[in-house]
């Protein structure tokens, strides 16, 4: 469990931090990295998927409340891509190419769904082209990030014998 | 058993609509900018985003003093500068005297609301910027206690940055001119000559970096490099806040009227520290 703490409090102030150095009209490194830190401490819940949704509602309340002022979007969002991790890691093994192929439809349905609600809600205008790019800004960043913090995590799984899905 | 099943249909449709309905409205809620935050969720942000600025202070201070290593290359050059300006000062001062007057006898006259002389100013560090990517915020590390309230207008030396959206005790948050948002239009005034021509600030052009204000009559003739600034109608921005200059101009397609595109002044790509307007009557 020590892993999976480290890891989303890690994700979660090191996306903020990055935040700032960040353009923000960047087309390339648009940081996700507490999304993307769900996919990484999955195998450690050894299967307990409610303790694992548990900790998605938590971390997606958090994101809401500190970042995006939003009301719960990101807590049902985070579930649901919580509920796709679990289904994606019953197809795949684990291990570093699994994890970014992961990464790549994690970031891509939650892209689709949050600017859907944002459209939804009258926000903004839709435009395809809009959509195209924030998944594409996304994706750079955080494969890099996601396979850096895998290799990482696992390398010390293996040397504590940390038991984890595999 | 034919008509029960047809109102069995009527009722599951109406069910469905209303279902649909409710969630459209909870989807406004959920994303509505304009909602007051909970006192809990208030305490959590800024809880959180006090461990967050203890975690950036020591990269924070490396990010500082990189800067300012950069900056000292080309100290002489900038002496020079100011020392030039210095000596432009009294000058100015004595015109902002006269000035000072003017606005005062002029707003009496034209009813004006608010005005940039009428504000106080605030620092303020950015803590975060635009995560959630759609929706081109910040947020800075002063909040109600320090006098922040919603709506203030937040500036940088170069011009225009946003508006508070959001506070908390300790924390605000800025959405920033460049958002997307369908709601996120001012009211600009362009400088030709001694007069004015106003418009609607209504778009961002991420790859070109400008502003597009649309409405303007095709009898105007605007200058390229013509100044634009806030207009002080709307109660939130004082007049005279720097949005850009004019980069070109372009007729609609029923060459009715022109938009034109305004380069902006501020770079958003930099935004560290900001300075938060605060209106004189709300700092007393």
């Amino acid at each position: 469990m020590t892993i999976v703490v480290v890891v989303l409090i890690f994700s979660f102030f090191l996306e903020s931090i990055i935040s700032n150095f960040i353009p923000l009209d960047t087309n390339l490194f648009v940081p996700l990295f507490t999304l993307i830190s769900l996919i990484i401490i999955y195998p450690y819940f050894n299967g307990e998927k409610t303790n694992y949704l548990k900790v998605c509602a938590g971390i997606g309340f958090l994101y809401d409340v500190v970042f995006t002022d939003t009301l719960m979007m990101n807590l049902v969002l985070f579930v649901l891509l919580g509920l796709f991790i679990c289904f994606l890691n019953q197809l795949f093994s684990n291990n570093v190419f699994s994890v970014i192929l992961i990464s790549v439809v994690i970031i891509f349905l939650y892209r689709v769904m949050e600017y859907g609600i944002l459209c939804l809600s009258g926000l903004f205008a839709f435009h395809m082209e809009r959509l195209w790019e924030s998944i594409f800004s996304s994706l750079l960043l955080n494969l890099f990030y996601v396979s850096i913090v895998y290799l990482i995590t696992d390398f010390f799984a293996k040397k504590y014998h940390i038991r984890k899905i595999d | 058993m034919y008509r029960k099943n047809k109102l069995e249909k009527k009722y599951m449709i109406l069910i469905v609509v209303v279902i649909v309905a409710i969630v459209l409205g909870m989807i406004t809620n959920i994303v509505r900018t304009e909602r007051e935050l909970s006192p809990i969720e208030k305490s959590i942000k800024d809880t959180v985003l006090l461990a967050n600025k203890v975690v950036y202070a020591p990269i924070k201070f490396v990010k500082d003093k990189i800067t300012e290593y950069q900056e000292k290359q080309d100290l002489y050059e900038k002496y020079k500068k100011l020392e030039k300006k210095v000596k432009e000062t009294e000058l100015i001062n004595a015109e902002r005297l006269e000035l000072k007057k003017e606005v005062e006898d002029m707003k009496k006259t034209l009813e004006l609301n608010h005005v940039l002389g009428e504000s106080s100013y605030l620092n303020a560090t950015v803590v975060n910027r635009n995560l959630g990517y759609w929706y081109n915020t910040i947020t800075i590390d002063k909040g109600e206690k320090n006098g922040v309230k919603k709506d203030m207008a937040v500036i940088v030396s170069e011009g225009l940055v946003g508006k508070v959206i959001k506070t908390t005790a300790f924390n605000s948050t800025v959405k920033l001119l460049t958002s997307d948002d369908a709601n996120n239009k001012i009211s600009v005034k362009i400088q030709v000559g001694d007069q004015y021509v106003y418009g609607l600030l209504s778009g961002y052009n991420k790859k070109n970096r400008t502003f597009s204000i649309e409405g303007i009559s095709t009898n105007m003739k605007i200058p390229k490099g013509s100044i634009v600034t806030t207009t002080g109608m709307g109660d939130i921005f004082p007049s005279g806040i720097m949005i850009g200059k004019v980069k070109s101009i372009k007729t609609d397609n029923f060459d009715l009227a022109k938009t034109v595109i305004v380069e902006g002044t501020v770079d958003y790509d930099d935004l560290n520290y900001v300075t938060v307007l605060k209106r004189k009557d709300e700092t007393k």
